[in-house]
């Protein structure tokens, strides 16, 4: 507070100077000189007599003006910079990096002096390069925090809803990147002050007898042995404000510790040539499809191998398998999702009859959301913290339907979250994603699903993270949306007892291949692949306690190759 | 300690978070115990108490009510001395395996430290103790050298088994230790608990969101809600015959791996829950 008090008066002080300043501070008075604080001069005077309180407050205007520009550069740059390649990633990313490295491998003082040189005196365009030579510092720091946001879930639910990236950094990114920024700024605004000063103490800058604090430090040491007080007012300010602003920083930063939390979802893909095909009848129709990981040296691993199968108008179908199958994976290549080096490598996904992998990002952005949407695992990742859930069940309205006003979207926002059977609407969405309750924030995250009514849905473990009491109840309302909307859905578990809940047809995954698809009645019952049999066996519900639980133990076949059995061709089809 | 004497007694434990006005209590009256060589289960939701009263065991939460007996010995209120002491033969198996393992110290260490920081096994001795539980959990000798990163979720909660193992504990509290892993490690490690209850006779307290995971394993089972325990009894008989209605809401809401049976399970929940408070959100 002190802080904050104390950088108000010195630039009102310094910015009002020509009408509060006492004197003119050219002024001479020649019977007055060295003089000690007084009341006609608060200050005292120097050696030609000059009110000290007037010169500081002229002087200032340089200095300030100086800092402001310098710290102005280094945001600026900074932040596009650092969000740019932090976002985006890639080459752009190594590109800012290489720069970067470069800038930051220059000495700073030597080119200040040498550009100073070059500019006789002028501190303003010294400032704006030591604002540009810092800079790097904040590309660096802003950089590492927008990739750590970018794999965000929530990111990730704002693309899949059809946002795009401009949108993304203003309304999600940079929102969690400001408590950074001011901080930053602040730390390096107490360094500009200093600098500033340090310059014009060295003779840059405006020359005697207009003033400078530099100058007037300056002036102040040559008459030291004279008068030791005049030293106090000029270094005291500056020391001050360099001082005020470090301690602004360091507040900011302190209250700020905490607020980032990252997380992970590593998953992109991108998509390399693929062939045009025929419109097929089902909804969804998955053909041939692989897809892996970018690894650091280039080459992709892949992860999933020739997955084909369909899902029809109004049909749940489960997509089930352990950690490691690829279950999750197949998912994200059908979102087409961009984060951690995710590649589809071959195959084709027919939604509509038209191929999601050709797509551009613009135009794969009309499906997401308003024709395909998505649930994830974790509700309150997924939904951004910053904004209220009326906040974002509304852009989410507006960026899916025609609706303008603020009343018409009150109202469908209030439509979703009781369609999700949220009872006291208008005290949901005044809460913040994290003051909701798992159960609660993944219901307001299907409603956040539901704003584009959407074909197919598509949920990954969406109540994995739940209790079973809270589970049977997300189940049950996906069971009353699909009868109530035809909405296909595609949900991806481990959880067998899911399958059966909600499930009309299974597809099983095992090392990245679908080893088996039947409707849900015969998988049970008659299962034919053997690791279906097994994983089945494993499950404890029902189980015997008297005896050990039956354990999945495939043959050993080569790496990364299912077991064969069972009739692939027929596996994923619609019934 | 008489014949009769559980080797642990919980008596009207009460433990409460926080202070005056923000005072929460999240256990309250909960009286249970646990015989050599047998396993309690204790079933709930997140948020009804069951971690805690292992945690209070465990001396991690200082109970604010009752009596904890471990061997004879009243452990409510155990100086640091006194746990060390008995630190061997209370052990615990986490949750989270990932968190759980210090990334930075190599299998070996972290099994052998614990024991010969409390004197009672020379290295070598604990080394041949080491290899041989790794053996016992299913890994092998050349795990000792190498980092938990190493290891996938089953494996590490494979150590983390043969970690709480090493000192011959007489109880492990198991806090959740099967709920973060796939289908079939699941049935593994739970196959590991059994055996390796049947070769040691060690005890369990095994805390589980799971009704069907934790009946496999124990011999008795507390259901608990809201901080308290609402039903108690024969594994077989909470499963299968629920008397209060709260277990019988929570089985009901385990989804059944059959489309019939869970047809009839999701019928019987919602007519539950409708009759408990309404859909519950």
């Amino acid at each position: 507070m002190l802080a904050i008090a104390w950088l108000t008066l010195v630039v009102i002080g310094c910015v009002a100077a020509p009408l509060l300043a006492p004197y003119n501070p050219l002024e001479q008075n020649l019977l007055e000189v060295l003089k000690g604080p007084s009341g006609a001069h608060w200050l005292g005077t120097d050696s030609l007599g000059r009110d000290i309180l007037s010169r500081l407050m002229y002087g200032g205007q340089q200095t300030l003006a100086g800092v402001a520009i310098a710290i102005a550069v280094y945001v600026v740059i900074g932040v596009t910079v650092g969000i740019t390649a932090g976002y985006l990633g890639g080459w752009v990313d190594r590109l800012s990096i290489a720069l970067v490295n470069i800038a930051l491998a220059m000495p700073p003082l030597i080119i200040l002096l040498v550009v100073l040189s070059v500019f006789r005196n002028n501190t303003l365009i010294a400032m704006f390069l030591f604002g540009l030579i810092a800079s790097p510092i904040m590309v660096l720091l802003v950089r590492s925090a927008s990739s750590t946001l970018r794999q965000e879930l929530f990111v990730d639910a704002a693309r899949v809803s059809g946002l795009n990236a401009p949108w993304i950094i203003a309304k999600h990114v940079l929102p969690r990147l400001t408590g950074l920024i001011i901080v930053q700024a602040a730390v390096f605004g107490a360094n500009a002050v200093v600098i500033e000063s340090a310059l014009s103490f060295l003779g840059f800058g405006e020359q005697p007898p207009h003033p400078t604090w530099g100058n007037m430090v300056a002036e102040a040491a040559n008459n030291i042995s004279l008068n030791s007080f005049m030293l106090y007012p000029t270094g005291g300010v500056i020391a001050l404000t360099a001082l005020a602003l470090g301690v602004i920083g360091d507040t900011l930063r302190d209250r700020a510790v905490g607020s980032w939390t990252g997380s992970m979802l590593a998953v992109d893909v991108r998509k390399p040539a693929a062939q045009p095909s025929g419109p097929g009848t089902a909804l969804l129709a998955v053909r041939d499809l692989g897809a892996g990981y970018l690894q650091d040296e280039g080459s992709i691993t892949e992860v999933v191998r020739d997955v084909s199968f369909e899902v029809g108008r109004g049909e749940c179908v489960g997509l089930v398998g352990e950690s490691g199958s690829g279950k999750s994976t197949v998912a994200y290549s059908l979102l087409g999702l961009r984060s951690g080096g995710l590649r589809v490598t071959s195959g084709e996904v027919l939604f509509g009859g038209e191929d999601l992998l050709t797509l551009s990002g613009r135009q794969l952005a009309r499906f997401r959301g308003k024709r395909i949407a998505y649930v994830a695992q974790e509700p309150t990742v997924a939904l951004d913290p910053n904004f209220r859930v009326g906040h974002l069940l509304g852009e989410a309205v507006r960026r899916n339907s025609t609706l303008k006003t603020k009343e018409e979207i009150g109202e469908r926002v209030r439509e979703l979250l009781t369609r999700v059977e949220l009872r006291d609407t208008a005290a949901v969405v005044s809460k913040f994603p994290f003051e909701l309750s798992g159960g609660m924030a993944q219901r307001v995250s299907i409603a956040f699903a539901l704003a584009g009514e959407p074909e197919l849905l598509i949920a990954d473990e969406p109540t994995t993270a739940l209790d079973v009491t809270v589970q049977a109840g997300i189940l049950g309302l996906l069971l009353k949306l699909k009868a109530e909307t035809g909405m296909a859905i595609l949900i991806v578990t481990h959880d067998w007892g899911v399958v059966a809940d909600v499930c009309d047809r299974v597809l099983v995954m095992y090392k990245g291949q679908l080893v088996e698809g039947a409707p849900v009645g015969e998988i049970f019952h008659s299962p034919r692949h053997e690791y279906t049999k097994m994983l089945l066996a494993a499950n404890p519900h029902g189980a015997d306690p008297d005896h050990d639980l039956p354990t999945v133990n495939l043959p050993a076949a080569a790496p990364g190759t299912v077991p064969a059995n069972g009739q692939p061709d027929s596996i994923g089809s619609a019934s | 300690m008489s014949a009769a004497e559980p080797l642990l007694r919980i008596e009207d434990l009460g433990v409460t978070y926080g202070r005056g006005k923000r005072a929460k209590s999240v256990v309250r009256d909960v009286s249970l115990s646990v015989s050599e060589g047998r396993t309690l289960g204790v079933v709930g939701e997140s948020g009804a108490g069951k971690s805690t009263i292992g945690r209070a065991v465990l001396g991690l939460v200082k109970p604010s009510a009752g009596r904890i007996w471990f061997d004879g010995q009243d452990i409510t209120k155990l100086s640091l001395r006194g746990r060390r002491a008995i630190a061997s033969d209370l052990q615990v198996v986490f949750q989270d395996p990932r968190s759980s393992l210090n990334d930075a110290k190599k299998v070996g260490a972290i099994l052998i430290e614990p024991v010969i920081a409390g004197r009672r096994l020379s290295r070598r001795q604990a080394r041949e103790r080491a290899v041989e539980l790794l053996v016992e959990v299913g890994l092998t000798e050349a795990a000792m050298d190498r980092l938990p990163s190493n290891f996938s979720g089953g494996q590490r909660q494979r150590i983390a088994i043969a970690r709480a193992l090493m000192p011959s504990p007489k109880l492990v509290i198991c806090d959740e230790p099967v709920s973060s892993l796939d289908l079939s490690v699941q049935a593994q490690i739970i196959n590991l608990f059994r055996r390796l209850q049947r070769e040691t006779g060690v005890s369990y307290v095994f805390i589980a969101h799971d009704l069907a995971v934790v009946r496999l394993l124990s011999e008795n089972i507390a259901v608990m809600s809201d901080g308290r325990i609402v039903e108690f009894g024969p594994a077989a008989e909470v499963y299968e015959k629920p008397v209060h209605p709260y277990t019988k809401r929570l089985l009901a809401a385990e989804p059944y791996p059959d489309p019939v049976v869970q047809r009839q399970r999701r019928a019987e929940w919602e007519a539950l829950s409708a009759a408990a408070a309404g859909v519950s959100s």
